[in-house]
C-alpha cells in the first residue's frame, strides 16, 4: 500500500470531465445567449441601456427572493410562503409608513419575513411536516393579513425618501447630473442591492461552516444529525433567511412602486422555484449554486419580456412559460443523466 | 469441478479508467457453468469495477468480454439482466419504503393478464424467506429491517432471478455467523444446479471455504490465479499484499493486557421502547469493551441511543464520564463530551457520496476550522484530510476527490478517519470493520491499541467473533434487547460467546 495516492495518468481525459462537469452551467448560459440574440432580434429597442436598467430594476424583488430560496432548497427544504409574505410586508410597511413615518414601516416591515421563517422552520422540524404544506398554510395565513391591513384598498402615499431606494439610480443619487460616457454605470439601487445580497449569501454558502452544514442537512438529514449537526436549528436558520429576503423584496417592491397592494407578489413562489432550479440547484437538496441562481432568473425574466415583446395573446403567456420551464429542467434531468453515465 | 469445460464467460484484457484513476489495467478473468470462483484483493484493487463492467454498469475502455464464446456487448445493466448475468452489489440497493415482497418480486412480479398475483407472490417470498431461514415477514417494510436482514434480502432478490452467472461483491460483509452459513450453502447449491458464480470478499476463510480457484488483483492487474486445492492462506495474502513478509501483518494477534480499574464511562438504566431494555455498564479508561448478539439483539440500537441519535427514542438512561453526571440527548452534546459514534451503515448513516473528502472528512468538526472570524479556514481543513489519508493509507486521487469515486473499503477508512479526527474519549465502534481489507484490519486494531494506551475507551459492536476474541478485553452479551451475560479476558472464546448469544442465557 505504498501508493496509497494514486496519480491521475498525465493530461488524460481531465479537460473532458471539467467539460461534462460544467455541462450544465455551458447549457444555461447557451440559453440565455440564445434569448439575448432572439431578443435584440425582435426589439432593437432591447440593447438599450435604458431597456436593460429597467429590466435590472425589476428583477431585483424576483432576484432577492431567488437567493433565499437557493439557501433553503439547498437545505432540502421550499417556502412557497414568499409571495405572500413580499405582499404582507409591503402593505404593513406601507400602513406604516404613511401613519408612523418611514422607521416604523422599515423594521416592522424587514421583520415579518424573518417570524414567519421561525414560525414555518419550528413547525416543519418539530412536528416532521413536509414544509410545502407548511407554506401553503402560513402562505393563506400571510396573504389573509396582507387583505385585513389594506382593508382590501391600494395604500398610496408612500413618504418620497423612501421611494429614493426603489426608484433611484446610482450615479443619480451619487448627485452626479451628466452621466454621458458613464450611463452604465448607473445602474438602478435595487439591483445593486440584490447584488450585494447576493454576494452575502454565496460568501455564507460557501465559506463558513453554516453553509457547509445547509449543504449536508439537504444532501442526508441522517448523516447530518450523526455528525452533530443541529438539523432543527439550521433548517429555521434557512427559513429565516428566505423569510429575510422575501421581506427585503417586498420594502423593494414597496419602493420601486410606491404604493401597495394585498395582491402583490401572488404567483413569485413558482417563478422564484423555477429560477432556482433552472439555475441547478436540485429539488431533493444537498446541491445547488446561488450564483448560478442569477442566470435562471435572468432567464425567467428574459422569457418573459420576450412574450411580451413578440406580442402573445397575454391569456397564453403563463402557458408558454410554464412549456419553457418545464424544458428547461427537462434539460437539466438530461444533463445530470449525461455526467452520470458510464 | 472440471477445469477443461470452456468458460461460460471470459473477459480477456480489461481496462477502466476513471479520468485519470486506473481502476482495471489488463485483466483476464473467467467464468465456469458450476465454477465458484473467488476473486480478491485489497481495497481499491479493481473487484467492483470488474463485477460492474460485467454487470453492464460501466463499458470497459479496452478489453472483450466473450458470453459462450461470442462477443458481448451489453447496452445496460437490464441487458446483463436479460442474459441472466445476476449481480448482488456491494451496495445494499433495495427500496426502503416498499415491502420485503415488492423489492424481491421488483422488476421480476408474478402477473396474470396484466395484473399482479399478490398473494402468490406473497406466499413465493415467504417460501424464499423461509428456506434461507430469515425471520422476517414478507409485508415488513425494507427500511424497518436491520442491516444484515437487508443484505440478506438483496441475495434472495438475486437468487430468485433465475441466474446463469450470479456475481456476489461482498455478499457476507454485513451478514452474521449464521447468515454467513446460509450465504455460503446457498452458493454451493446454486453451483451444483450448474450456476456460474463469482465471490468477493475479504475474508479468507469463507473464500477457502467454497472457492474452487482464486484469482487475486492486485492495483487492478491479475497478481495470481491459484486453485483453492493447491494453495494456501500465505500465498493468497502475499499475492493480495506484494509481498511474502507482509502476510506475517495481517494475522498480528492482541496480547491480553491489564487494564487499570478505572472507570471512564458509565451507562445506567438505559432503555428503548422494542429495542433496549434497562442496559447499563461500566467502561474503563484503556478498555475494549466488546458488544455482540444476534440480529435484532439490539447492539446496533444501543450503540446510537448511547450517542443520543434521534433516529431512537430512549427512555431512561444515565451517563456519568469521569465520574460526571453528563447528558448525551443528541449527537451535538455527545461529541461536546467527545464521544464518538462510528455507525455501520456507511450508506444511509455515513458518507455523503457527492461531497468530498475533505467534507466528508471533516463534518463533525466543522466549528473547529472557523473559529473567530466565522470564515472556514480551508488550508487546515485540507490539511487534517491529508492527515487523516495517510493516517489510514485511504487511496484516493486526492482530498478533493468526491468519496463516490472511492472504493467500498477505503470509504470505510475515511469515516474511520473522521472520529478518529474528533479526538474521542469514548469511541463506539459499530463493525468499523465491514468492507475493509486485511491489512487496513491490522492497521484498524493497531490504531485501536494505540487509542487504548492513551486512555481512550473503545465500545466495539461487531457481530464477528474473531474481533471479540481477538481485540476485547471484556464482551457484552445482548438477547432481545438486555444484556445477559459478560465475559473476561482469558474467559471469552468462540464457543461461549456463541452459545450464549443464541441460548440468550
Ligand atoms: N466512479 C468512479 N470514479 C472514479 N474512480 C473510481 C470510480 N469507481 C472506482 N474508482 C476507483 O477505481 C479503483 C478500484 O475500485 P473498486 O471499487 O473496483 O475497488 P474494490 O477492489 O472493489 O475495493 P473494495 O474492497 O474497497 O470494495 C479505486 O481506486 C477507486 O477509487
Ligand atoms: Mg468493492
Amino acid at each position: 500500500m505504498s501508493d496509497a495516492v494514486v496519480k491521475p495518468a498525465p493530461g488524460q481525459n481531465n479537460w473532458m470531465d471539467t467539460l461534462r462537469r460544467s455541462y450544465g452551467l455551458i447549457q444555461s448560459l447557451a440559453v440565455l445567449a440564445l434569448l439575448i440574440i432572439v431578443l435584440s432580434y425582435l426589439s432593437p429597442r432591447f440593447m438599450t441601456w435604458i431597456n436593460i436598467s429597467n429590466l435590472m430594476a425589476q428583477m431585483s424583488v424576483i432576484l432577492i427572493v431567488a437567493a433565499g430560496m437557493t439557501v433553503v432548497m439547498i437545505a432540502g427544504e421550499l417556502d412557497i410562503s414568499v409571495g405572500a409574505i413580499v405582499a404582507l410586508t409591503s402593505t404593513t410597511a406601507a400602513y406604516l409608513m404613511v401613519n408612523y413615518g418611514i422607521t416604523a414601516g422599515l423594521v416592522a416591515g424587514i421583520l415579518i419575513g424573518p417570524a414567519f421563517g421561525i414560525l414555518n422552520g419550528f413547525i416543519v422540524t418539530q412536528f416532521k411536516i413536509p414544509s410545502f404544506i407548511v407554506t401553503l398554510g402560513t402562505s393563506m395565513m400571510a396573504r389573509s393579513l396582507a387583505f385585513v391591513v389594506t382593508g382590501g384598498m391600494v395604500i398610496a402615499g408612500v413618504p418620497a425618501e423612501f421611494k429614493i431606494i426603489g426608484q433611484g439610480k446610482l450615479l443619480d443619487v451619487l448627485g452626479f447630473t451628466e452621466t454621458g460616457a458613464f450611463e452604465y454605470l448607473n445602474i438602478p439601487l435595487p439591483f445593486l442591492i440584490a447584488i450585494l445580497v447576493y454576494a452575502l449569501v454565496w460568501i455564507l454558502l460557501t465559506r463558513t461552516a453554516f453553509g457547509k452544514k445547509v449543504y449536508a442537512v439537504g444532501a442526508n438529514s441522517t448523516v447530518a444529525m450523526l455528525s452533530g449537526i443541529r438539523v432543527a436549528r439550521v433548517k429555521i436558520a434557512c427559513m429565516m433567511i428566505v423569510g429575510l429576503t422575501a421581506s427585503l423584496a417586498g420594502l423593494l417592491l414597496l419602493s420601486r412602486v410606491g404604493a401597495s397592494q394585498a395582491d402583490s407578489g401572488r404567483g413569485l413562489e413558482f417563478e422564484v422555484i423555477a429560477a432556482v432550479v433552472i439555475g441547478g440547484t436540485s429539488l431533493y437538496g444537498g446541491q445547488g449554486n446561488v450564483l448560478r441562481t442569477i442566470i435562471g432568473v435572468v432567464i425567467i425574466v428574459l422569457i418573459r419580456n420576450f412574450l411580451n415583446l413578440s406580442r402573445i395573446d397575454i391569456f397564453w403567456q403563463d402557458f408558454a412559460t410554464g412549456v419553457i420551464i418545464i424544458t428547461a429542467v427537462l434539460l437539466d434531468a438530461l444533463q445530470k443523466y449525461i455526467a452520470s453515465r458510464r | 469441478m472440471s477445469g477443461a469445460e470452456a468458460p461460460i464467460l471470459q473477459c480477456s484484457g480489461i481496462v477502466k479508467s476513471f479520468g485519470g484513476v486506473r481502476a482495471l489495467r489488463g485483466v483476464d478473468f473467467a467464468i465456469r457453468r458450476g465454477g465458484i470462483h473467488g476473486l480478491v484483493g485489497e481495497n481499491g484493487a479493481g473487484k467492483s469495477t470488474l463485477t460492474r463492467i460485467i454487470a453492464g454498469i460501466h463499458r470497459q475502455d479496452e478489453g472483450s468480454i466473450r458470453l459462450d464464446g461470442e462477443e458481448l456487448r451489453l447496452a445496460d445493466a437490464n441487458d446483463a439482466l436479460a442474459r441472466r448475468i445476476v449481480t448482488i452489489h456491494q451496495d445494499i440497493n433495495l427500496i426502503p419504503s416498499l415491502s420485503v415482497t415488492d423489492n424481491i418480486l421488483l422488476n421480476n412480479e408474478l402477473t396474470k393478464g396484466g395484473l399482479l398475483r399478490r398473494k402468490d407472490g406473497r406466499k413465493r417470498v415467504a417460501d424464499l424467506l423461509a428456506k434461507y431461514h430469515l425471520d422476517v415477514s414478507p409485508d415488513a417494510l425494507v427500511q424497518t429491517l436491520p442491516n444484515d436482514a437487508r443484505k440478506m434480502i438483496q441475495i434472495i432478490k438475486a437468487v430468485n432471478r433465475d441466474a446463469r452467472i450470479l456475481i456476489m461483491d461482498e455478499p457476507t460483509s454485513s451478514l452474521n455467523q449464521t447468515e454467513v452459513r446460509v450465504v455460503l450453502d446457498m452458493i454451493r447449491s446454486l453451483a451444483e444446479q450448474g450456476v456460474g458464480i463469482v465471490f468477493i470478499s475479504h475474508y479468507m476463510s469463507e473464500i477457502f471455504q467454497v472457492c474452487d480457484d482464486i484469482t487475486v488483483l492486485r492495483d487492478g492487474q491479475n497478481a495470481a490465479h491459484l486453485p483453492r486445492e493447491t494453495t494456501t492462506l500465505d500465498v493468497v495474502v502475499g499475492a493480495m499484499l506484494g509481498s511474502e513478509a507482509a502476510a506475517a501483518k495481517a494475522t498480528g494477534s492482541h496480547a491480553r493486557r491489564q487494564i487499570a480499574d478505572e472507570p471512564l464511562f458509565e451507562v445506567a438504566g438505559l432503555s428503548a421502547p422494542g429495542k433496549l431494555r434497562d442496559v447499563g455498564f461500566t467502561l474503563r479508561k484503556g478498555e475494549v469493551l466488546g458488544v455482540t448478539g444476534l440480529t435484532g439483539s439490539g447492539a446496533s440500537d444501543l450503540a446510537k441511543a448511547i450517542f443520543g441519535s434521534t433516529d431512537i427514542r430512549r427512555d431512561g438512561g444515565r451517563f456519568r464520564l469521569e465520574g460526571r453526571e453528563v447528558r448525551l440527548d443528541n449527537p451535538h452534546q455527545s461529541l461536546s463530551h467527545r464521544i464518538a459514534l462510528l455507525t455501520s451503515d456507511r450508506l444511509r448513516e455515513g458518507v455523503l457520496p457527492d461531497f468530498s473528502l475533505i467534507d466528508n472528512m471533516t463534518l463533525p468538526i466543522l466549528d473547529r476550522f472557523s473559529k473567530g472570524s466565522g470564515f472556514l479556514d480551508e488550508k487546515q481543513r485540507r490539511e487534517v484530510t491529508e492527515a487523516g489519508i495517510r493516517r489510514l493509507n485511504v487511496r484516493t486521487s486526492g482530498p478533493n476527490a468526491t468519496i463516490r469515486q472511492l472504493s467500498g473499503g477505503n470509504q470505510q477508512k475515511v469515516l474511520m478517519a473522521r472520529w478518529l479526527e474528533t479526538g474521542p474519549k469514548v469511541l463506539i465502534l459499530d463493525e468499523p470493520t465491514i468492507g475493509i481489507d486485511l491489512g487496513a484490519k491490522a492497521e484498524i486494531k493497531a490504531i485501536i491499541r494505540d487509542l487504548t494506551a492513551q486512555g481512550v475507551g473503545v465500545i466495539l459492536v461487531t457481530t464477528e467473533i474473531d474481533e471479540i476474541v481477538d481485540m476485547c478485553d471484556r464482551v457484552l452479551i445482548l438477547y432481545r434487547g438486555a444484556l445477559i451475560r459478560e465475559y473476561a479476558g482469558t474467559d471469552i472464546n468462540r464457543e461461549a460467546v456463541l452459545a450464549a448469544s443464541i441460548s440468550g442465557s
